[in-house]
């Protein structure tokens, strides 16, 4: 195990592709325990065998449709006109953006595919480093899978047999926290270093800008009304709408707006087909690392120690979420929360913890796990959209990470946060 | 070397065009679902098309792996390049490239436990479909030799180009 | 000296039958190896699902597996036949034959694939929730109804008039909320242990499948396995399925007592029109298993015995 672990950082050092590290390093420990090694394969392919993980690719090709289409500039003409006014107000509008996506998105990193291939090119246009940009797009990608619906959530309720309606009821504060607390944080922060356009006031003509653009984006605000009413409507689920929403935007973008031709459509579906192939790669190749670590129960070796070493509640809680973020560096989140959350939970629950209450938590630190790296799904999306590597990510994307981190903490010792809405 | 690198961007070519049709039957696989479930239906016919899900699933397998092989040539694969560019250049490039080959032997074990995997699979039906499990599990092996082609095919331009292979999401010809 | 150990993997809870039949067998296997051999289970798909298990015992990558009958019928597709409707006259009697001699013969079919059947395990009789409630096949037309993709499932609704819809286990909770299927066939204590009484009002005792479960081992690493070793798995496999199954039995109605308190509307239908109807899917879901007819034929053989 530890030669596992210790092989696994020798080739992230060593520069090599993660989802090739993460498949390469359990190859001594498959040895050693006589496990045959076409285990690797199976896992692999077995873990992409989801219907849900669709949504990843649907939601990077509507973004990049969007984006070639023409939705983009004019949702992008549309936000800048509402809060473009205030300093850092497209990147504040980036977040809300993501926040209205997590109505629709059960996933992370889909989130993050949909608002990055638009807002980074666009941010980047105005006065936004690109990294800022691309840090803003990982960071909020999150949203997605704490405001509902979400799919981690699903995943948590029905290991540990939880309610998920309760669950989703929880995330929605959170959600509205970790938003808000970002959109301040953009704000203060390119006030300070001059991001974006300058301030200008100017009531009458913000007001004319904003029904011009209005008009411009009518039908593009309309997908957002199709998807949730389909979703809401019992039309479709999740991943449906999201390939409803490529399709829509191809739609509109073919014979609307008619700024895409047919002759572009093997590239965007070429390109998109690559984005998500690079971050669905390290998906199936994590899984063999998650095998391993599952076969020498080293989670519930480290969940024994915790429930051991304390009495307290709150030192418990404390002690969770380090753990967990620990585990959220390293391991997909999906993955932890299934091997995890069955022997963490009942612990919580011998700790008087409210288990709704706990479900939250583990879900928006895992979330948070999506973001820290080297192994962070909104990472590799952010830094495949932008275009950048990750180290390049890393300065500005701290203080969105210690904002997530307090947000956390926020969650962590106010349970009101998420069981107001529940009870 | 240029006669081989043509060779291999023929095939990336080909690959391009089967990775769009990929995706395009991923939509008509999803978007099939919601269209029998609920549209159909408005006209008085009562279908189910499950297959359609099998279609999508399955065609997302081929195309990680095809796509994951296509964005190898450029070397677009994301990795932590933080270490290569701290120590001397000629070091970093030589960590990088013996990275790549360590990759490349992987390839060569995916083909062969793929192709045993594949094996195991040959009778192993989709419920739906009925197809053999070996037509989706052939998208590792398939998508491994595909990578050590592309591998080759990076590395070779890199020393033709002289190009440096650090870095690589900087170097993205999308 | 050295201790052997072995993985079991299963996809339910640590409060499941599985588990309980699974850590009774290792009690058992340690005490008959004198702790030479620790058989380690692993719950809730730690070791992947069903489907993935099923493979791992093939390839060798496990050791044990409890697993349900749809998921093996993709590599064996004769095991089709325990997917048709209404096979069984009831759960006693489908228990009955499954862990008698018909089971042992049905067991038989694993081998040729790499697996080792030990024994078949609970049964899981399957009725219909839903929030549109039907007494008969008029008011089931055109309902959306979640089942297992596979043609003992599909086939079985479709002739009935329902709209079967594949969705993923996952998002069923989700998808009866929201409305995007009406229905779904499940088990009495999967809608109490996944909370799908939440989202639900009536629940339509059709008793369509009585879907059975089953220990297996995997060939290649049983093989491999010293003689005595070997016998004392087996030796200890009757007792650990017995403590199961009373477990299970116990389980399944207090699941059916929580169902009620939770105030799920219990419809009983006259279910003579409903396998009248499913009966000519009989013909296209043995088209998909080679030897279904005979197989058929040996069970209804053993029904009329028993
Ligand atoms: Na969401
Ligand atoms: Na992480």
């Amino acid at each position: 195990m530890i030669g596992t672990a210790i092989a696994l950082i020798i080739m992230f050092a060593a520069a090599v592709p993660i989802a090739f590290s993460l498949g390469m390093a359990p190859l001594i420990a498959l040895d050693a325990q006589g496990i045959p090694l076409i285990v690797i394969a199976q896992a692999a392919l077995e873990s992409l065998d989801s219907f849900t993980l669709l949504a990843i690719p649907f939601y990077v090709m509507a973004g990049r449709i969007m984006l070639a289409g023409g939705m983009a500039t004019r949702l992008v003409g549309l936000a800048a006109a509402l809060v473009g006014w205030v300093r850092g107000g497209l990147g504040a509008a980036g977040v809300l953006t993501a926040m209205f996506f997590a109505t629709i998105s059960g996933s992370s990193s889909a989130t993050a595919a949909a608002i990055g291939s638009i807002l980074v090119p666009e941010m980047t246009k105005r006065n936004y480093p690109k990294p800022y940009a691309a840090a803003i797009i990982a960071s909020s990608g999150e949203i997605g899978v704490i405001i509902p619906p979400s799919i981690p959530m699903v995943i948590y309720a029905v290991t540990v047999s939880e309610s998920i309606g309760s669950l989703f009821l929880a995330g929605i504060l959170p959600g509205l926290l970790i938003g808000f607390s970002m959109m301040a944080l953009i704000i203060v922060q390119s006030t300070m270093r001059g991001y974006g356009d300058p301030t200008r006031f100017a009531p009458r003509e913000i007001a004319r800008d904003v029904w011009a653009a209005t008009k411009r984006a009518a039908l593009s605000l309309l997908m957002p009304v199709i998807v949730l009413g389909g979703i809401y409507g019992g039309i479709f689920t999740a991943t449906e709408a999201a390939v409803v929403a490529a399709v829509y935007a191809l739609i509109l973008g073919l014979f609307v707006y008619k700024e895409l031709r047919w002759r572009d459509l093997p590239d965007i579906l070429a390109g998109s087909a690559k984005t998500s192939a690079i971050v669905l790669i390290i998906v199936a190749f994590a899984s063999v690392f998650a095998y391993v670590l599952t076969t020498y129960q080293a989670p519930q070796a480290v969940a024994a120690w915790l429930t051991a070493v304390t009495a307290s509640p709150l030192i418990f809680l404390l002690l969770v979420n380090g753990f967990l973020f620990i585990v959220g560096m390293f391991m997909e989140t999906l993955a932890a929360i299934i091997i995890l959350a069955p022997v963490l939970a009942p612990a919580a629950i011998a700790f008087g913890i409210d288990p709704i209450h706990f479900g939250t938590i583990v879900v928006v630190n895992l979330a948070v796990g999506m973001v820290t790296p080297p192994v962070g799904v909104n990472l590799f999306v952010a830094c495949s959209i932008s275009k950048l590597r990750m180290e390049q990510l890393m300065p500005p994307l701290l203080p969105f990470l210690a904002t997530l981190i307090l947000c956390l903490l926020i969650i962590t010792y106010v349970p009101a946060l998420s069981l107001a809405l529940v009870r | 070397m240029k006669l081989i690198l043509a060779g291999i961007d023929a095939v990336n070519l080909l690959l391009k065009y089967v990775l769009a049709l990929l995706l395009v039957m991923m939509t008509v696989g999803a978007l099939g679902q919601v269209i029998v479930r609920f549209v159909v239906p408005l006209f008085g016919f009562n279908a189910s098309a499950a297959w359609t899900e099998e279609v999508a699933r399955f065609s997302m397998i081929w195309t990680v792996f095809l796509g994951a092989a296509w964005a190898l040539r450029h070397g677009e694969l994301i990795a932590l390049d933080l270490v290569t560019h701290a120590v001397p250049r000629m070091l970093g490039i030589a960590i990088k490239a013996l990275a790549y080959l360590s990759c490349a032997a992987f390839c060569l074990l995916l083909i062969v436990v793929g192709l045993e995997f594949a094996e195991i699979g040959e009778i192993e039906r989709s419920p739906v479909l009925g197809l053999s499990k070996w037509y989706v599990f052939m998208a590792l092996p398939v998508g491994a030799g595909l990578m050590v082609m592309n591998i080759a095919g990076f590395l070779l331009a890199c020393i033709i180009e002289g190009r440096d292979p650090r870095g690589s999401l900087d170097a993205v010809a999308d | 000296q050295a201790v052997t150990e072995l993985r079991l993997g299963h996809v339910l809870s640590e409060q499941s039958s599985y588990h309980v039949a699974g850590t009774k067998l290792s009690e058992l296997v340690d005490q008959r190896t004198n702790g030479r051999v620790k058989i380690v289970v692993f719950a809730n798909s730690a070791l992947g699902g069903e489907l993935r298990l099923i493979q791992s015992a093939r390839t060798g990558a496990i050791d044990l597996m409890f697993n349900s009958q749809p998921s093996l019928e993709n590599t064996i597709r004769d095991l089709g036949v325990l997917s048709l409707p209404w096979l069984f006259d009831n759960y006693e009697q489908a228990n009955r034959l499954m862990q008698g001699p018909m089971g042992q013969r049905l067991l038989t079919l694993l081998e040729p694939v790499g697996m080792v059947g030990l024994s078949w395990f609970n049964l899981f009789e399957r009725s219909v929730l839903t929030n549109r409630p039907f007494t008969n096949l008029a008011e089931a037309r055109g309902l959306k109804i979640r089942v297992i993709q596979s043609p003992g499932y599909v086939e079985t609704y479709r002739a009935i008039g329902m709209q079967p819809t594949p969705t993923a286990y996952a998002e069923l909770f989700l998808a009866l909320q929201n409305g995007v299927v009406d229905a779904a066939e499940l088990a009495p204590d999967q809608m109490i242990a996944d909370r799908f009484v939440e989202v639900i009002r009536h629940y339509v005792l059709t008793k369509t499948h009585q879907l059975p479960s089953v220990l297996i081992a995997s060939r290649s690493r049983f093989n491999a396995l010293p003689a005595d070793v070997q016998a004392a798995i087996r030796a200890s496999v009757p007792a650990a399925i017995t403590e199961g199954l009373a477990y299970y039995n116990r389980f399944r109605e207090e699941s059916f007592v929580e169902v009620r308190r939770r105030g799920i509307n219990i419809i009983e239908p006259d279910l003579a029109p409903f396998k009248a109807a499913a009966r000519p899917a009989y013909d296209t879901i043995l088209a998909n298993a080679p030897n279904g007819r005979a197989l058929l034929a040996e069970i209804e053989a053993a029904k009329a015995r028993a």
